[in-house]
């Protein structure tokens, strides 16, 4: 592997990084297994690419496609709060329902925008993505310290307790799908910058990916505080991407192209297998 | 796990003996996803580059497959373009748009299996060659109004999240409106509609047109049958779903095609000139299928029957 397939790898890390982000609220923090995400990913990218094409502000199209994101996380919630639908069918029929929203929004299922401006201009993608992801990091660092993210937190450990202390159990679900699902338009809208089109299959695989980014950041660390559980998120996300650039340079020895997905899964399984014989003489906290 | 640190061992090895020898030129294949046309173009691309003795002693080609993730694509794109490569072969829409956003200024992209290239931005760039695939839709029409007798509604399955099947059929309704044949559109999402999809057509058209579709290809086989059945024959344009009961098809063998541009590449290579930077397919085949005809009691008229590719 050679240092530009490592800045890639990176690059793509990091947007996914926000992705692995959102789905640690709602999978972590409130314990909601939420699947809007493949929708809510190429919601961002479509609203922002839409607006750009139409010759909007990149930074204004970008606020748009966050609040565009909050708005489908709420749906979820409402869905299951409201009407007590399962949590997991909840996100299965807002992330359906955006496909068609989707192609509503964009007209068309692939609009290209590689020759219009967009909040990179003329920096540098990793840079300008890391100084986002710190960012995102921070505010929800201090968010989650907050009374009211700290009471959003205690709805995750312990919904019965956390109501008999006068916490709005299904209020403050929604509120942390809807910063989630925000949180993860925003990946798609900035994936679909960098890459200059937005395409109406962008989001699938997308929730695979950030669960796999979460799971690989928690056995690398077994992270406590929130902060670093955010921090080992995007960490877990580069890892991802740079167990596919390993499997990329797989041709070397004669595996075929596609074996490709294959490759990635094995490598993630030895990661998470590597930490267990680390962790084998130590105590398990939970 | 011996088994898995030999291969560990192999990696490392072969990243290394990668990074000495590199001086030979690179051709590299990202190609999106795998299906019967995607593999059929890849093919013809790699056959004549062997014909043109670009061999792998004169050049490394390196084929990745993004098994229909975008995500996965650009990675694709960004490996690939920093293997500094002479060409980088694009099979598919998504991929020539993450290739044509990674590559950099010395390679050329080329690609393979896109329709329209103007919306997804590939015409007018520097250094992008290809060979589109727009189907002769004009030609599948008068082939069916000759076949068909008082041809008057022609139905269609699509899916509306395919950004060629939406272009190839916005034509087909500027083409039948010229001819007054009314056209009954029916979207789906996945392969699994595709028979509730045929039911809502059934009774309602007189011939059902296909485009080249990955999801409503990937169902072809119930879809002939439905149509069997219920006497509604099936029009396409890809010539390869003729042999699988589709009445009758006119279009570019995307074998052909990736011969034609492993081609174009070659005259690059040789240092020769391209006459035109993007193409469309230049073989049109058709093909006829005569125990669909016979089934559903058409027949076909001599003069087109001389046309047909045995």
């Amino acid at each position: 592997m050679n240092q530009l397939q490592l800045l890639g790898a990176v690059e793509i890390g990091l947007i996914y990084s926000l992705v692995a982000i959102g789905v640690y609220i709602t999978f972590k923090v409130i314990d909601f297994p939420d699947l809007t995400v493949d929708g809510s990913f190429t919601l961002g990218a479509a609203v922002s690419s839409t607006m750009i094409f139409a010759g909007h502000d990149p930074y204004f199209a970008t606020l748009v496609a966050i609040a565009a994101g909050c708005v489908a996380g709420a749906v979820t919630g409402y869905l299951n709060v409201r009407w007590g639908i399962l949590g997991l069918l909840a996100g299965i029929l807002s992330m359906t329902a955006l496909y068609s929203v989707n192609l509503r929004i964009m007209g068309r299922p692939n609009i290209a925008i590689i020759d219009s401006s967009t909040v990179f201009g003329d920096w540098n993608i990793i840079i300008v993505i890391l100084a986002v992801t710190i960012i995102a990091i921070l505010l929800l660092t201090r968010f989650f310290a907050s009374e009211f993210g700290l009471a959003i937190r205690a709805v995750g450990i312990n919904p019965k307790v956390s109501s008999a202390y006068g916490i709005k159990v299904g209020a403050m679900k929604i509120v942390a799908l809807s910063i989630s699902n925000g949180i993860i338009a925003l990946a798609g809208s900035l994936f679909a910058q960098s890459q200059g089109f937005a395409d109406i299959s962008m989001g699938t695989g997308t929730i695979i990916v950030g669960l796999a980014s979460v799971i690989i950041g928690e056995a690398l660390v077994h992270p406590e505080r929130i902060w670093v559980a955010l921090l080992t998120c995007a960490a877990g996300s580069i890892l991802y991407r740079i167990a596919i650039a390993f499997a990329l340079n797989a041709h070397d020895i004669g595996l075929e192209a596609s074996d490709l997905n294959l490759i990635t899964a094995l490598l993630v399984a030895l990661t998470m297998i590597a930490t267990k014989f680390k962790k084998k003489n130590e105590v398990r906290t939970i | 796990m011996k088994g898995f640190l030999f291969s560990c061992v192999m990696l490392t090895l072969g990243l290394a003996s990668s990074a000495i020898g590199a001086k030979k030129s690179v051709i590299t294949i990202n190609q999106f996803v795998s299906h019967v046309s995607l593999d059929a173009s890849r093919d013809g691309l790699r056959q004549a580059l062997l014909e043109r003795k670009i061999t792998p002693e004169k050049a490394d080609i390196i084929l990745s497959n993004a098994q229909g993730n975008i995500s996965n694509s650009v990675q694709i794109s960004k490996h690939h373009a920093s293997l500094k490569p002479q060409f980088m072969v694009s099979i598919a829409t998504p991929s020539a748009q993450t290739n044509l956003k990674a590559k950099g200024e010395d390679s050329t992209l080329a690609f393979l299996a896109v329709t329209d290239p103007k919306s997804a931005n590939l015409s007018d760039q520097k250094n992008v060659i290809g060979v589109t695939d727009y189907p002769p839709i004009e030609k599948l029409v008068d082939i069916a109004i000759s076949i068909i007798p008082n041809l008057q509604k022609m139905g269609v399955i699509y899916n509306s999240g395919e950004v060629n099947s939406i272009k190839i059929i916005g034509d087909l309704e500027a083409i039948l409106k010229t001819h007054n044949i009314e056209l009954k559109r029916v979207s789906i999402n996945s392969s699994n509609d595709i028979k509730n999809a045929m039911n809502q057509l059934i009774g309602a058209v007189d011939v059902i047109y296909l485009p080249q579709d990955n999801s409503v290809v990937s169902a072809i086989d119930n879809v002939v049958s439905i149509s069997l059945k219920a006497g509604v024959p099936i029009i396409a344009n890809d010539p390869t779903l003729v042999d699988r009961g589709v009445l009758v098809a006119i279009g570019a063998n995307y074998f052909d095609s990736g011969k034609q541009l492993g081609n174009m590449i070659a005259d690059l290579i040789e240092g020769k000139f391209l006459a035109q930077n993007i193409q469309n397919s230049a073989t049109e085949e058709l093909k006829i299928n005569q125990k669909s005809a016979k089934s559903f009691g058409l027949t076909i008229p001599k003069d087109l029957m001389n046309g047909v590719k045995k």
